[in-house]
């Protein structure tokens, strides 16, 4: 047998994931959420299709509320207010949301933050696809930080059907209006993956002014309160928990090298127990 | 939805290498092929357009910060300390991750490795996935021709450890 044959009945019998009933579930009703917003559209021009519509919109409801733990793994989304955020504030969340719809690509590539990825081919030969501009909903400052005219932060938003976080670094100006430097888009969360994780990290870091190392995450275990990170040199900070994030930066002097992550990242629940380790 | 499942999840898979993401990017492969279907203008095969939305969602991805920054620190770390977050289903991804063949896909370059599976395993022709990839057909039976290459001189040093 010639070994392009033979090659093409291995691939051919690969081992793959097969559509299980829970995954043609969870594409149905996507597909039955863009339905039901379409139909709200077309509803409004005839009383037909407008009843229609609600029909629709009741019977997708039900289904969505019966599988809703499914479709929200993740307590950042379901967290209904955002409390203890120092940068949680109107004209903070202006300057993010007018960035974010006017930069739609702002993910690593795009900011001034070194990428893991610039060494890797497989990353920098892609091209870049087309992106259609798209508005951000749902803003919110889950973690925030002011150190001088500075602001870090940590926030969750949707664009189109996905949710998002992103790493945000931004200045006040004398107007006390605020510039954003560095923003950081993660691109759509991956829901199912994430929930295997008590924790998901997200880190940022960039050298000038200002020079830092941000570590964030989402605290996928509600039971998790606390949350440790210990640096290559052996100290230890705890970040921040609350809105269903943590989030901690690491300031540096300008002329230091900010690009040195933190050695491990440990997340206790109220009873001490450690739950993860990284 | 049936007919086209396993192969898209196979493409995305080779691009990917993570068999956790390749769920979510398959599902939403869907997704999107369902809501753009008015896009859809006979143009192409429908299975080309198909994977052809699955390698743009794939970029998409890749460019995110997650992935480039995160996801592979905590698939290896994660995976070593949190056995107790394994499940029956993670078993059958292991599986997947252990396949001989897969690792020697993944190997190669990921040009390489997605005409390797668009050509064997989905049967598509060489102008079908120029329309998928967007290069020329040319260019489309280079890459294979090299992938080939590859694939038999590592299959050839495979054969020859075993029998030394």
């Amino acid at each position: 047998m010639r070994f392009e044959e033979k090659l093409r009945n291995e691939i051919k019998n690969l081992p793959v994931r097969g559509l299980t009933d829970d995954k043609q579930q969870a594409v149905l009703e996507q597909i039955r959420k863009t339905d039901r917003r379409r139909l709200s559209l077309r509803g409004l021009s005839s009383v037909v299709a407008a009843s229609g519509a609600v029909v629709i919109i009741l019977i997708g409801m039900t289904i969505i509320n019966q599988n809703a733990h499914h479709r929200s793994p993740l307590p950042l989304w379901t967290t209904a207010t955002v409390e203890n955020s120092v940068l949680n504030t109107p004209s903070f969340r202006n300057a993010v949301q007018a960035y974010l719809e006017t930069h739609p690509d702002a993910g690593f590539s795009s900011a001034t933050i070194p990428s893991a990825g610039t060494n890797n081919p497989e990353v920098t030969n892609t091209v870049p696809s087309q992106h259609v501009p798209t508005t951000v909903k749902d803003l919110a400052v889950r973690w925030s930080q002011l150190d001088g005219k500075f602001g870090y932060a940590f926030v969750s938003f949707r664009r189109d059907q996905s949710d998002h976080v992103a790493t945000v670094v931004a200045q006040q100006e004398p107007n006390l209006q605020w510039t954003v430097l560095q923003l950081s888009d993660s691109g759509p969360l991956p829901h199912a993956y994430i929930s295997k994780f008590p924790i998901y990290n997200v880190e940022a870091s960039a050298g000038g002014t200002p020079s830092y190392f941000m570590v964030c995450g989402i605290i996928v275990d509600p039971n998790i309160t606390r949350v440790q990170i210990t640096w290559p040199d052996g100290y230890k900070n705890e970040a921040q928990v609350a809105n269903g994030v943590y989030g901690y930066v690491k300031i540096y002097p300008t002329s230091v090298n900010s690009g040195v992550g933190p050695k491990s990242i440990e997340a206790f629940t109220a009873d001490g127990q450690m739950v993860y380790h990284q | 939805m049936n007919a086209y499942w396993q192969g898209v999840w196979a493409y995305v898979y080779s691009l990917t290498k993570d068999p956790f993401v390749t769920d979510d990017l398959t599902q939403d492969v869907f997704v999107r092929a369902y809501t753009n279907l008015d896009q859809f203008r006979n143009e192409s095969s429908y299975k080309t357009w198909l994977f052809s939305i699955a390698r743009n969602r794939c970029k998409d991805f890749q460019k995110s910060a997650l992935f480039r920054r995160v996801v592979p620190v905590d698939i290896h770390r994660t995976q070593v300390f949190a056995s107790e977050y394994m499940s029956a289903e993670d078993e059958a991804v292991r599986s997947i991750e252990r396949n001989e063949w897969w690792k020697a896909i993944l190997t190669l370059k990921k040009p390489y490795r997605e005409v390797v599976i668009l050509h064997l395993r989905e049967d598509m022709t060489f102008a079908e996935i120029a329309t998928v990839l967007g290069i020329p057909e040319v260019t489309a039976r280079v890459r294979y021709r090299r992938a080939l290459q590859q694939l038999r001189a590592g299959f050839i040093s495979e054969v020859n450890s075993h029998e030394i």
